[in-house]
């Protein structure tokens, strides 16, 4: 068969559907994953105006009035990255300092946790319907980095995600009952 | 989404149980939360958790707290959420606590709007209210003029005019809860303690609503009986011409008018000061400018003679009787001033003044405020100060007020 003039492009190259709004669709493809591991936990996906607060959204696990357990997450997509499970991390690296800072805070109260995205580069392969399954590409890394600190100089702060950190509503569940409580999410020896 | 221009007050200073308790008075409905962490709150109607409910941080002493009570305000500082933005901004001028007095008038002008004049003399009239009110606690009297101006005028200085609400013109006054005026003009050896030489804020709030509830009761009888008789009897508890006219004011030209007292959210006085809403209807202002004209009339005049030295002359139109001051010498008031009536008796009075000798007139003593006046004055002699027995007569021993003396009420003369 002779090759046609209009070849696929080859794999890892950035095409998207519309130029002009690929980045809310990825905003939006995260949501959509997010919210429905958050709706698998039983837990209520939040999502806050722009601009109006460090997160993107609030996941909350409602109990009686004076018990319910919530995160804060700062979710972030990124086409640039295929995290190699056989690997036990990847760098994820911020595009503004004061994201990092706003995760690496110190909070007694409600605590607050990146969700790192990887998906494919080609907008039109994000998602796949059949019968028994929606596919999305790729997959969520969740990650906890309060307390960690960088140097004063780095404006682009590059941070290591493990891969073993999966986000899904086992990871959730696991997340909010260790603070629910009162215990560090740093250790993972409970998992 | 657009923000309202006032001031975002710092979250540091921001109560969060009285935010949260301020938000349920006003319908926001409490979710969920966690105990000592946060509380969750939905907005009234019809509302997603998913989209709009809000985190108020409860403990102060978490690092987060600033940034997550920033964060609230600034979900709070749109215009659909106004009426919570007011009452949390006014919150951080007082932290005790403000009660908000609410007037508005309907008039013939599209909603939000009152044509000038009209918008102008209303917020002069609520003042006008709120100062015979205030009057009316120290000492309840048919008018007062400018009787206990100064402390009428250190209790307004407590007070805040707010932002007018959206679809109805209003005229807010903000009245802190407990601060404290000091019943006389400052001075160093004033205690300023409440019951002995200072009020609360709140007890003249108190009076002021006492005070509307008598002249709506008095209006209502009016209009049944035709009596205007609730007027007189209700001065005891603060009716007086300046709160009739002010009521008058606010009644006239308008399709009706209302009063609404909302105590403080948090600072509430159970049994005491509670939520009242006064309603008064378009003719209500013909009565009550009937009713102020009668107060006015409340204290009859009496036939009095003033012997004194002239320390004032003053005549407003040529050919015509003026004005003279005279200085008693006797035990009724320090001044008096006389209306003459005829010219003759005004150019005697300016002899007295020239020669340094004592007049005496007679006419119909009348106290206005802080000021005496006698009225018809006719100048029956001139006296040196030599020939002098008896200072001060009067027809009848009762008819001589008792002086109130104000060294400031000259200034409010026009000579």
């Amino acid at each position: 068969m002779e090759k046609t003039a209009a070849s696929p492009p080859p794999p890892h190259t950035f095409t998207p559907v519309d130029p002009a709004t690929v980045t809310d669709c990825m905003e939006q493809l995260q949501e959509g994953y997010v919210a429905s591991v958050a709706a698998t936990a039983g837990c209520l996906f939040q999502k806050f105006s722009k601009d109006r607060f460090g997160f993107d959204t609030m996941l909350v696990r409602p109990r009686p009035v004076g018990e319910e357990i919530s995160v804060f997450t700062q979710l972030k997509c990124t086409t640039t990255e295929r995290p190699d499970p056989s690997k036990p991390d990847f760098g994820y690296r911020f595009r503004k300092r004061q994201y990092f800072d706003r995760l690496a805070t110190i909070r007694s109260g409600i605590k607050a946790i990146l969700i790192v995205m990887a998906t494919h580069p080609a907008q039109a392969r994000w998602t796949n319907g059949s019968h028994d399954r929606l596919e999305l590409l790729y997959c969520c890394y969740w990650a906890y980095l309060e307390g960690l600190t960088v140097g004063d100089h780095i404006r682009t702060p590059t941070v290591r995600v493990p891969t073993s950190n999966v986000f899904d509503a086992n990871a959730l569940t696991w997340i909010l009952d260790t603070l629910d409580r009162g215990g560090d999410l740093h250790d993972t020896s409970s998992r | 989404m657009t923000h309202l221009h006032v001031s975002t007050p710092p979250p540091n200073q921001v109560d969060p149980l009285r935010l949260t308790v301020l938000l349920e008075t006003l319908g926001w409905k409490l979710v969920g939360g966690r105990r000592a962490v946060y509380n969750r709150l939905l907005p009234p109607g019809d509302v997603s958790e998913r989209e709009q409910s809000l985190i108020v941080p409860t403990d102060r002493t978490a690092p987060e707290f600033e940034e997550l009570m920033g964060a609230a305000l600034a979900q709070l500082a749109v215009p659909a959420y106004r009426d919570v933005w007011q009452r949390l901004v006014t919150s951080t001028v007082d932290p005790r606590g403000l009660d908000e007095f609410r007037v508005c008038k309907e008039t013939e002008a599209p909603a939000g709007l009152i044509r000038w004049q009209l918008g102008q003399g209303l917020i002069q009239q609520v003042r006008g209210v709120l100062i015979a009110g205030a009057k009316a606690f120290v000492d309840p009297a048919p008018y007062y003029i400018s009787r206990l101006g100064q402390f009428a005028r250190r209790f307004i200085d407590t007070t805040f005019m707010g932002q007018t609400e959206p679809g109805s013109y209003a005229v807010t006054a903000f009245v802190p809860t407990h601060q404290t005026v000091s019943l006389y003009s400052t001075k160093a050896d004033t205690l300023g303690i409440v019951g002995i030489d200072a009020a609360t804020t709140r007890q003249i709030t108190q009076a002021i609503i006492n005070a509307i509830d008598a002249t709506v009761e008095a209006v209502d009888h009016q209009r049944s009986t035709s009596s205007f008789s609730g007027f007189e009897a209700g001065i005891e508890r603060g009716i007086s011409f300046e709160l009739v006219n002010a009521l008058s004011g606010i009644t006239s030209e308008s399709d009706g008018a209302e009063i609404v007292l909302e105590p403080d959210i948090i600072d509430r006085d159970p049994g005491q000061l509670q939520r009242r809403m006064f309603v008064f209807g378009p003719t209500d202002s013909s009565v009550l400018h009937t009713a102020g004209v009668r107060l006015l009339e409340a204290e009859p005049s009496r036939r009095a003679v003033v012997v004194g030295r002239v320390h004032l002359l003053t005549k407003k139109e040529l050919g015509m009787p003026g004005v003279v001051g005279i200085e008693t010498t006797g035990q009724g008031p320090r001044k008096v001033r006389a209306h003459l009536t005829s010219p003759e008796d005004y150019h005697q009075a300016v002899r007295a003044h020239d020669e340094d000798l004592l007049v005496r007139v007679t006419g119909d003593l009348r106290r206005e405020g802080n000021l005496h006046w006698l009225y018809s004055g006719r100048l029956e002699g001139l006296i040196s100060p030599d020939e002098l027995s008896q200072r001060v007569e009067t027809t009848d021993d009762e008819s001589v007020l008792e002086a109130e003396s104000d060294d400031g009420s000259e200034e409010q003369m026009l000579f």
